[in-house]
């Protein structure tokens, strides 16, 4: 038997199911609000505010983008602390709260859910890129629609792939630099739009495209950016597991996805309502300044791949917890191909708000059932449970059934209000109330009454034990 | 933990016992434990954020 060298293990940490310890936290505050930065600044929020725009004046689409993508991180904030406090990979920490396989449910709906993001990132990048080429007068196969909007965006894919395999180290350096460029030209891009067209005119904008019901437009114009908010839920672990203090992992969290990368929904919100079209690349063409058309194209070609970087590290590492025999080469092989067949799909890119609200459906509800557990629990697991996949949190056969019946509840919910497919409602709640938040409110009391109620206490179910008898508990 | 190879179960082992030694009771009796923990005054904060943006949203729409 070999075991792992002092070396080894602090190599291997990084990339496997190891809980880190207090002296492999590389990440601080402003660390992390650089990965989250550079996380959040790409496609999803480009596209999150060109379609706020297209929907609401400028004087509602700023508060909805700010409200609808900081308010879920706000409800969704311990997450970021949980595993931060034992350094565990977020889908190994979820168990104490779902049981083990309610919480590889979870890993499946997150793996195959998340491969969108891959393939949006790209496609946005390769879309911008080939226009912004065919503008500039570059001839050649780059410069089409196609094939060279899917070459960019493959090529985009790869170079993420790329980076995301040499891990949390280099990822910390590159997002450094990275968001420090992404909002000092987000800044420039603000300042110019507002120099160009002028206040008056951007808050005197009809929008371009809304619904017949104006209540339909602010409704779906929040429901899409809180299910960009919510989706952050499934993110978390694999970072904050790096951070030195919970306070950093909590706060960078919600100020980096939420407060600072926000500032692009905005400005896109704002963009798309005096251009008229959701996509960015439209936006940088209608200055018609050649050089805000080259700053532009390389914000959206830094942002989208620093985020394919930010996408493929934590799912491969996640798929690797789970299957830690696995060589650290595949899984970040298998979510770079993966993006790439998504991204070769047709009709993939139109379908963005769609897959948000589904995205929103998901991560609101997992978000909710993990917050749910903290409040009675506050965050205490045995973390030796965690890993124990034949003993520790069982619950009944692997299911924490209090987790399950919460999680078809507020789903049944959710899609009585919201129908993400046709976009209609058959409740009738929706555009009076919007569906992401409320169905996590349906989770969060769902599972907490069920919980202290004790229902189900003849199953095991550590979070109905006082802090002493848990700590008895395997 | 059975089906990992020998190297890593043991480094896992390991990491287990040190944290359930060194600070497994301090978490359970929510006190700093591996790292600082987090402080009310950071909900606090985080409560009073929603709330502002929750004032401005309904604002917004009211005031059309």
């Amino acid at each position: 038997m070999i075991l792992l060298s002092k070396e080894g293990a602090a190599k291997e940490v990084y990339f496997n199911l190891l809980p880190t310890t207090n002296k492999e936290r590389p990440y601080g505050f402003i660390d992390f609000l650089a990965v989250q930065i550079a996380f959040g600044i790409a496609a999803w929020f480009f596209l999150v505010g060109g379609f706020t725009g297209l929907y609401v004046k400028a004087s509602l689409a700023i508060p909805i983008v700010l409200f609808g993508n900081i308010i879920p991180l706000l409800l969704a904030s311990v997450l970021a602390v949980i595993f931060a406090r034992y350094g565990t990979e977020q889908y190994i920490g979820h168990r104490g709260v779902l049981g083990q396989r309610f919480g590889d449910v979870w890993f499946i709906i997150y793996v195959t859910s998340s491969v969108g993001w891959i393939a949006y990132a790209a496609l946005l990048m390769g879309s911008s890129t080939w226009k912004l080429l065919e503008s500039l007068g570059v001839g050649g196969i780059l410069a089409t629609e196609q094939p060279g909007m899917i070459i960019w965006a493959i090529i985009g894919t790869i170079i993420g792939g790329w980076w995301a395999w040499y891990g949390p180290g280099f990822v910390k350096w590159a997002m450094r630099a990275m968001s420090a460029f992404l909002i000092v030209v987000l800044l420039i891009l603000i300042w110019l739009l507002f120099t160009v067209y002028g206040v008056e005119k951007i808050f005197a904008a009809p929008p371009p495209a809304p619904f017949e019901d104006p209540n339909w437009s602010i409704a779906s114009a929040i429901e899409i950016n809180v299910g960009l908010g919510f989706s952050w839920a499934f993110w978390y672990g694999q970072w904050t597991r790096l951070a030195k203090t919970e306070r950093a992992a909590f706060h960078s969290c919600w100020l980096g996805w939420g407060l600072l990368a926000a500032s692009a929904g905005v400005f896109s919100a704002l963009t798309a309502l005096i251009v008229g079209s959701f996509d960015p690349t439209d936006w940088l063409l209608a200055y018609n300044i050649p050089w805000v058309t080259i700053l532009g194209l390389l914000l959206i070609i830094l942002a989208n791949v620093s985020s394919e970087v930010c996408l493929i590290y934590p799912l491969s590492l996640t798929t690797r917890c789970r299957f830690p025999n696995m060589r650290w080469t595949y899984p970040i092989l298998i979510f770079t191909i993966a993006g790439i067949i998504l991204e070769v799909i047709p009709g993939v890119f139109e379908s963005y708000n769609k897959y948000l609200a589904i995205i929103a459906l998901l991560t609101g509800i997992y978000a909710a059932i993990i917050v749910a557990d903290y409040a009675i629990t506050k965050g205490t697991y045995k973390l030796r449970a965690l890993y124990d996949r034949e003993r520790g949190y069982r619950y009944w056969r692997g299911f924490n059934l209090s987790a399950v019946i919460a999680t078809v509840v507020a789903t049944i919910f959710y899609l009585t209000t919201l129908e993400p497919l046709s976009w209609t409602s058959a409740n009738g709640l929706f555009p009076y109330i919007t569906a992401g938040i409320p169905a996590y409110f349906v989770a969060f009391v769902v599972y907490y009454v069920l919980t202290k109620s004790k229902v189900f206490d003849k199953f095991y179910a550590p979070t109905l034990l006082s802090a002493p008898e848990a700590q008895k508990q395997t | 933990m059975s089906s990992l190879p020998a190297d890593l179960r043991e480094e896992l082992e390991r990491r287990i016992a040190e944290f359930e030694k060194n600070f497994e009771a301090q978490v359970f009796n929510r006190t700093d434990a591996m790292i600082p923990r987090i402080k009310t005054i950071d909900y606090i904060v985080v409560a009073i954020t929603g709330i502002v943006l929750t004032i401005y949203l309904l604002l917004a729409i009211v005031l059309g």
